[in-house]
């Protein structure tokens, strides 16, 4: 894990912060939704995992806010910023958290993160439409939530293999 | 790979089949279908008549869904992302449809709720 200071840190901010955001577009390009409503492919969640492993959990928390946001703006509505900011920041406290335990490898985080982006997505809806009915959804999302932390997950270790050489400050 | 990644994987395996499992032990046969709309039911239907129906929210007609063999299928909806259309249907106790940006959920009921029993916001 690197230290970052000043201006160095801004511009990784920004530039994962981009790269995030190009992938909430790509994303929202494939719809997945055909198949079972409301899940994702997570491909945003390679960024963070990228942040948390290669710069530390703040830099993560950080990426997770400003994409959620843009990408709310840009691609949804106020309710869609409300759904992702929570599971961001849900899968991003869980997944710090794993990370310090030291037991898992960043497949097994991977995991933990695209099943509880779900889980705090399923519980926001619940707030929002204020009935406790949708628990019918759980077992959906918490299965799409670990197939798409693996491929999220082995994604993630060929890439923070790849980038971490060049990544310099 | 970790082994301990295994073990929360599969963790998680078992707690949505547990989870799986419990919902549908709990399961009933429904026997009407509400529209709700921001939390307030505005329409009920028996699910034994085959129907075609559009659900009439403040904003005007937002969805349409069918009433067919006991179990309830939306065909239409005024929003863009339409989640709800592409849902498989419903038929048991307690099972829902919702869809969020219209903030109208379909939900299956056992029993009529004989104080709700107002057609008025809805035309068929």
């Amino acid at each position: 894990m690197m230290q970052l200071q000043g201006k160095g840190k801004i511009a990784y901010i920004a530039v994962l912060s981009t790269l995030a955001l190009i992938f909430s577009y790509v994303e929202s390009l494939i719809p997945l939704n055909a198949f079972v409503p409301g899940i994702k492919l997570g491909l945003a969640n390679i960024v963070s995992i990228l942040a948390l492993y290669m710069f530390g959990p703040i830099y993560a928390y950080i990426i997770v806010i400003i994409r959620t946001i843009i990408a709310g703006f840009l691609f949804g509505n106020m309710f869609s910023i409300v759904y992702s900011i929570s599971g961001g920041l849900l899968s991003v406290f869980v997944m710090v958290f794993l990370k310090k335990i030291d037991k898992f490898s960043i497949i097994g985080v991977s995991i933990a993160g695209g099943v509880f982006h779900n889980i705090g997505q399923l519980i926001v809806a619940m707030f929002a439409v204020n009935q406790l009915k949708l628990y019918y959804y759980g077992p959906v999302l918490i299965i799409s939530g670990i197939i798409m932390g693996i491929t999220i997950g082995m994604l993630s270790l060929v890439i923070v293999k790849r980038v971490e050489t060049y990544v310099r400050l | 790979m970790k082994k301990f990644d295994l073990y929360l994987a599969g963790a998680m395996l078992f707690i949505a089949l547990v989870w799986f499992l419990i919902t549908n032990i709990f399961a009933t046969k429904g026997d009407y279908v509400a529209v709700y709309e921001n939390n307030t039911m505005i329409a009920e239907y028996p699910l034994n008549e085959d129907n075609i129906l559009t659900v009439e929210s403040t904003e005007g007609p937002v969805m349409v869904f069918e009433v067919k063999n006991r179990s309830v299928n939306v065909l239409e909806a005024s929003c863009k992302d339409k989640l709800c259309v592409h849902q498989k249907s419903i038929s048991k106790g307690e099972e829902t449809i919702c869809c969020l940006p219209n903030k109208i959920i379909l939900f299956i009921e056992n029993s009529k709720d004989s104080s709700t029993e107002n057609y008025d916001a809805v035309t068929r």
